[in-house]
């Protein structure tokens, strides 16, 4: 009678898995197999996040979406892209959240836009501008649900000196605190144009 | 055939006696103490035309081009506003001394099956009613047009007393014209205007295509931006008339109802125009006309001395509220008399008044009342909700909402020197910012 065969290659996928992952290393030494370990984590979550900022950058954004010419351009035209202090916000600023949770969420999300990439949904300026008022509302809802969370990246009500604003920008946050609003319930369209068709709502209250 | 003709003429009394006092409240009757009023800050808005509010000098200009309203940032900022654009500065390059930057105004509303009401109430900054317009004087030799208003170049020199009329204004639509429920009469209001920068007058306005018609005047006035063709809604760059036509036959235009102390009050009306490639009056007759013969300068009626006291005014008769301000067809005057041996100094009023020769979409605004006592005008007016005139009026239905805007032209004012409300919704029967509230 021959013994029962352990080698992992006559056993299923799991517990090969298994057998890899509990048995002590026969070859390596542990603290080899730590550092290297180590190493390899830091490469890992490096080129992870390596990946996750190249596709933050904004010429990646406007490598493979529809937006150069429409809302890119629009951007160029705001004051979140050129300023007398210098300080740009570019796509992700907005669209992405730094939360590392949440940005996850949004990057998994992002691929229903590769989707729609691939189904040509926007992929003329016509198409696109159809599209747009259902695009923006959408961006407008989560940023609501999310209490403009990726405004409040860089503007706070706790740093914003009320005194040193426009005699209306001090009325109307001063109505917004009152009343509860976030960012974007009163500032759509900072940064591109508002959809033809949006109809702006006459008062915050 | 005779009783038939006898039976006919029964019916159609007892039909418009009946169908009259049934529906149409007198508005100067109603119980408007039952009736909530709105408070109103109407402000001075100097010279922001649309122009101005989308070009460099003002700082919301993108919100504006974008569509968003006056009050996203401007909400309750009216006193603000009015008070430091009446004293000048780049939105007010010709301030008027001692003018007041906003007028508190209360709002009442109501309604029936078939008519809309209204009372205003507004304190003026005028220690008398402002009733006298277009008068002329007669300086020994000839007639001669007398006072003006106050931005005028002669009253501001002093050699022409300050005299022109006070006027509220109603503007309305239902939703047809696009943005008006965001930026209100702003939306009229174009540089090339009277008394805006680069005014047009006279002769380029005179050869232009469509405005060289009789039934405009020789300068321009109030415009929806839509009737043009560039993106600066030139004055001259109209769009084709049948273009226009079929604009107004589609119900894109405001209805723009002004009462005015001297033109219309004096009979219980207000006028009835609308806001198109032009601020035009409605099809039909106006209850004023001209009493003077404007070539030859000469008066068409005068005082009837034995009702008034004199055949003419004098100097020190106006502001006095025992004489008249109008003269009226029917009621005051008689045919000019050249030769009644007038005195230098004899002053006429340059209109005629006449209820009873308006007509048409014109005359629709036929029950309005204002009296001014102690420095405040108390005015109601009465409109049917559908005047049956859908072709320069807009129609309103009972539980409808509309957009509405107000302005007042106060102490010897015209064109822009006015003050003006914000848009708001007028709900006829439902909530809104003004509420008509259905009468019992």
């Amino acid at each position: 009678m021959n013994e029962p065969d352990n080698r992992p290659s006559n056993r299923g996928f799991i517990k090969r898995a298994w057998w890899w992952v509990s048995r002590p290393s026969t070859r390596f030494a542990l603290g080899t197999l730590v550092v290297a370990g180590g190493l390899l984590g830091v490469l890992l979550w490096g080129s992870f996040n390596w990946a996750m900022d190249l596709s933050n950058k904004e010429a990646f954004c406007v490598s493979c979406h529809e937006m150069r010419n429409t809302v890119y351009k629009e951007l160029q035209e705001t004051v979140h892209f050129t300023n007398r202090t210098g300080v740009r916000a570019t796509c992700s600023d907005c669209h992405v959240p730094k939360e590392w949770h949440y940005k996850l969420i949004r990057k998994v999300q992002a691929t229903n836009e590769l989707f729609h990439k691939f189904m040509g949904t926007i992929d003329t300026p016509e198409k696109f501008e159809q599209q747009r008022l259902a695009m923006a509302n959408h961006v407008w809802e989560s940023m609501k649900a999310s209490d403009s969370r990726e405004c409040r990246n860089c503007h706070t009500k706790e740093s914003m000196d009320l005194s040193k604003q426009s005699r209306p920008a001090q009325r109307m946050h001063k109505f917004a605190v009152e009343r509860g609003k976030t960012c974007i319930e009163c500032h759509q369209g900072v940064a591109h144009n508002l959809p033809a068709g949006w109809v702006a709502p006459l008062a915050t209250r | 055939m005779r009783y038939a003709a006898t039976g006919s003429a029964t019916v159609l009394l007892l039909t418009v006696l009946l169908g009259g006092a049934a529906v149409a409240a007198d508005p100067q009757t109603i119980d408007w103490a039952k009736i909530p009023p709105k408070s109103l800050t109407l402000f001075y808005p100097g010279e922001s035309t649309y122009n101005w509010l989308v070009g460099p000098e003002h700082k919301g200009a993108r919100s504006v081009r974008q569509g968003k309203a006056c009050i996203a940032c401007h909400e309750r900022d009216e006193a603000d506003l009015g008070n430091i654009i009446v004293k000048g500065g780049h939105v007010e390059p010709a301030p008027i001394v001692g003018k007041n930057g906003v007028i508190p105004v209360s709002v009442q509303a109501a309604h029936d099956a078939e008519y809309l009401y209204f009372r205003f109430q507004w304190k003026t900054n005028l220690n008398r009613e402002g009733r006298m317009h277009d008068y002329v004087r007669y300086d020994g030799k000839a007639w001669k047009w007398y006072g003006h208003d106050r931005n005028d170049k002669s009253v501001r020199t002093g050699q022409q007393p300050p005299l022109y009329e006070d006027r509220f204004s109603i503007m309305l639509d239902d939703g047809k014209v696009p943005r008006f429920a965001q930026h209100g009469c702003w939306l009229t209001c174009h540089n090339g205007m009277r008394d805006t920068r680069n005014q047009v007058v006279g002769e380029p306005v005179k050869k232009h295509p469509i405005f060289s018609e009789a039934r405009y005047d020789a300068d321009i006035r109030k415009y929806l931006a839509l009737t043009r063709t560039d993106e600066n809604a030139s004055w001259d760059k109209t769009k084709p008339k049948d273009e226009i036509a079929r604009l107004k036959a589609a119900g894109v235009f405001l209805d723009l109802m002004q009462w005015r102390a001297n033109r219309s009050g004096p009979v219980a009306m207000a006028d009835d125009g609308y806001v198109l490639e032009y601020r035009n009056f409605d099809d039909g007759r106006n209850p004023f006309s001209w009493n003077v013969d404007r070539r030859t300068m000469t008066p068409l009626f005068m005082f009837d001395a034995a009702k008034v006291g004199a055949r003419a005014l004098r100097v020190e008769d106006i502001g006095n509220p025992m004489k008249p301000g109008s003269i009226i067809k029917g009621e005051n005057a008689v045919a000019f008399d050249p030769n009644a041996g007038w005195q230098e100094g004899d002053i006429l009023p340059g209109r005629l008044l006449s209820r009873n020769d308006a007509r048409g979409s014109a005359a629709d605004n036929n029950a309005v009342y204002g009296v001014w006592k102690d420095s405040t005008y108390t005015l109601v007016w009465r409109r049917k909700l559908d005047t049956g005139h859908p072709g320069d009026d807009k129609v309103m239905k009972v539980g409808g909402q509309y957009t509405i805007s107000f302005a007042i032209h106060d102490d010897n004012v015209t064109t822009r020197f006015h003050h003006v409300s914000f848009p708001m919704t007028l709900g006829v029967g439902i909530d809104a910012d003004i509420t008509a509230v259905t009468l019992k």
